[in-house]
């Protein structure tokens, strides 16, 4: 019980500190403290600390089993937007941000959400805000940029969480 | 010459035989000497034998006592003689206006209801022997006799008809006897009157002792769960101590007590946004000035104060009361720990250093100084309570929403229906937590199958699945099954998507990314049969 009263904090707080840094660096210090630096606007804390609520005490086996899960879905679903943009397939790319979406947002990965939101809705040939059509043209003009950066961020997200995962089983 | 004999009687002494007769008995000294006065007198005295011997008349009453009783008798009053006649069973015979030649006054008329003539069946002047049969009466026919007598002296008084004799003679031992009779039954009637009042007034007594101790004990027992309760809360695991942590931010909380504040569930509980504890310094102190009268309502109220007190100076907050539904207990059991460990922080300064684990401990103290002050305080409080704090209805025995798994009656039955597998195993993970059963269907066809195999207590749909999305799919169950309850999950829930959810049959809403709290009030609030 103590040990996840001191490591759920502990994020928080260094996170906290490294905002102001990594704001400056834009980049990760993994040497700097135990914890990855990684700002809030990368992971939904609470989101996250209620993914943790499901494990049982000590143990991050449960959590831990989803974010590999998550891995795992995400590459796979990386792999089907590129085949999707190949074939200009609005719709298929649509669904499958949709798709990614649920899980990023199911773990707290703001970042990716949002991406993954922005593709879903041009998809649908709306602009980023959802309000405004699009022509076909326009959309995959729109999506191609944002699969990069979809990735992107999801590699950020991996990073961090292998981390906090790592951290949390040397303790 | 006369001589006082023994009965104090002046007797004659004529030389006859002393008052003992051939014939066995004794003839009372009273008839005696009226045998030998009679005897003795010729017509020319105020009273001599009657009718051939058979009847002794007194001629004059006045007479006979001035001058006959003083010389016979020891006294000279006439009532005596005649009361004494009486007690030998000795009948007056009326006259009826017969006016009879009186030997002192010649040729006189004197009226007749001066003459007096007595009568006795064994008082015969040709009968001696008869004599000592003559004895006085008993008490009860002497009283009739007396009686007799006197509505005889009243009826010669009157000069008049009246009532002949037998008459008077059976109405007086009637009426006495009943009216005896009834003066015996109305005491017994006032004593049993007074003996039945006594025993309601010792049940009543005994009743109000009964229901003061029962009252007293309901509350020893409601004091001894909350106890009990609190301990639990405090031994849980981390999962309740992380609400603390992560809603250090004091400001975020005090508005959203939610942790989705946008969740459109909050439509559904808008009052919840109103206010950030719904705990009343009002609820607590009617509470307290409660009335155990009523057991239910004292119940309920005394139940839910655990979730009120660790906030005594929260500002009062009436909406909440009135609209306390069944799922308010868990709803705001949830937010509770958050906005707790919020107020008690300045509160309570000492244990406020809001480590974790304290935090709970905060909640438990005043939990317990708040609950101890209740249950001493109702007790001996009198007055009537406000309704406000009778509106609390019994929460069920588990109101920390945390805890990991309801109590269940019968396992719930969920059927999740969800294409990420993500939010799949999410949603099975807490339902296993929770502890339901689940079935899982990726798509909306393999969700109508399985909906049409079994009866489900809850269906979680995703909106968004392959092949038959969620509207269909819960459109399609509708059309045969009206009352399982398919609650929606979904990331979008703008306005017309929740009329779209609720046109097809939805029943509520779980927005994505859900929380384990949201997911468990869902779960109470349509399977609270089964709890």
């Amino acid at each position: 019980m103590s040990a996840i009263k001191e490591t759920t904090p502990v994020p928080i707080q260094d996170t906290k500190n490294d905002i102001k840094e990594s704001k400056l660096d834009d980049s990760k210090k993994p040497a700097k403290k135990e914890k990855v630096v990684n700002p809030d606007d990368l992971i939904d804390m609470i989101t996250f600390d209620q993914l943790l609520d499901m494990d049982d005490e000590d143990d991050h086996e449960f959590s831990y089993s989803i974010v590999l899960n998550y891995f795992e879905q995400a590459e796979g679903t990386f792999k089907d937007m590129d085949h999707a943009l190949e074939k200009k397939d609005l719709p298929e790319l649509s669904r499958l941000g949709h798709f990614l979406k649920g899980s990023s947002a199911a773990i707290g990965l703001k970042k990716v959400k949002a991406t993954c939101e922005k593709i879903q809705n041009i998809g649908n040939r709306q602009d980023e805000t959802g309000t405004s059509e699009l022509t076909e043209s326009e959309a995959l003009d729109k999506i191609s940029p944002l699969l990069p950066q979809v990735k992107e961020e999801y590699a950020e997200a991996e990073d961090y969480l292998k981390n906090f995962y790592d951290v949390q089983d040397s303790k | 010459m006369d001589y006082t004999n023994a009965n104090g009687d002046v007797v004659a002494d004529t030389g006859q035989a002393a008052p003992r007769n051939r014939n066995e008995g004794v003839v009372p000294d009273f008839i005696q000497k009226l045998f030998n006065m009679l005897e003795g007198t010729d017509e020319n005295s105020c009273y001599h034998w009657g009718r051939q011997g058979t009847t002794f008349v007194i001629e004059d009453p006045s007479e006979f006592a001035k001058a006959v009783l003083p010389r016979r008798f020891k006294h000279s009053n006439f009532s005596s003689f005649v009361r004494q006649l009486n007690k030998y069973d000795f009948h007056k015979i009326r006259f009826n206006e017969l006016n009879r030649k009186s030997p002192t006054n010649n040729n006189t008329q004197i009226p007749s209801h001066q003459v007096w003539e007595f009568q006795h069946p064994l008082f015969k002047r040709d009968h001696k022997h008869l004599l000592c049969q003559i004895h006085r009466k008993t008490n009860k026919s002497y009283q009739a006799s007396q009686k007799k007598h006197v509505n005889s002296v009243t009826a010669v008084a009157a000069g008049t008809g009246g009532l002949s004799l037998p008459n008077v003679k059976s109405e007086p031992d009637s009426s006495f006897g009943n009216y005896q009779e009834m003066q015996q039954q109305i005491i017994d009637l006032q004593s049993a009157h007074h003996r039945m009042e006594a025993s309601v007034a010792q049940l009543l007594e005994r009743d109000r002792y009964f229901l003061d101790q029962l009252t007293e004990l309901k509350h020893q027992v409601d004091e001894k769960n909350r106890l009990i309760h609190s301990l639990m809360e405090h031994k849980l695991p981390p999962q309740k101590r992380r609400h603390p942590s992560s809603s250090k931010p004091l400001d975020e909380l005090s508005g959203s007590p939610i942790p989705s504040p946008q969740s459109p569930s909050l439509k559904l509980y808008p009052w919840l946004q109103q206010t950030s504890m719904p705990t009343a310094a009002p609820i607590v102190p009617s509470v307290t000035s409660g009335h155990g009268a009523s057991l239910p309502s004292l119940q309920s109220s005394v139940n839910g104060v655990p979730t009120l007190p660790s906030l005594p100076t929260t500002s009062t907050s009436h909406p909440l009361p009135p609209l306390i539904a069944s799922n308010m207990p868990p709803l705001h059991a949830a937010p509770m720990p958050p906005v707790t460990s919020d107020v008690s922080t300045p509160s309570s300064s000492p244990s406020s250093v809001a480590s974790g684990p304290t935090v709970p401990s905060t909640m438990i103290d005043p939990m317990t100084a708040a609950a101890a002050a209740v249950v001493s305080s109702t007790p001996s409080t009198t007055s009537a309570t406000a309704s406000a704090s009778l509106i609390l209805p019994p929460p069920t025995s588990l109101h920390d929403s945390h805890t990991n798994c309801m109590t269940w009656r019968r396992r719930p039955k969920v059927l999740v229906v969800e294409d990420n597998e993500t939010y799949r195993r999410i949603s099975t993970r807490c339902l296993e937590r929770l502890g339901a059963e689940y079935d899982m269907a990726c798509d909306g066809l393999e969700a109508v199958n399985y909906m049409k195999a079994t009866k489900y207590d809850l269906i979680l749909m995703d909106i968004s699945i392959p092949k038959l999305d969620g509207i269909e799919a819960t459109r399609k169950l509708r059309q045969y099954d009206q009352t399982t309850p398919v609650v929606s999950m979904t990331s979008s829930y703008t306005d017309t998507d929740i009329d779209k959810y609720i046109g097809s049959g939805m029943s509520d809403l779980l927005p994505k990314p859900f929380d384990q709290s949201k997911l468990y009030e869902i779960l109470k609030q349509h399977c609270t049969h089964l709890i």
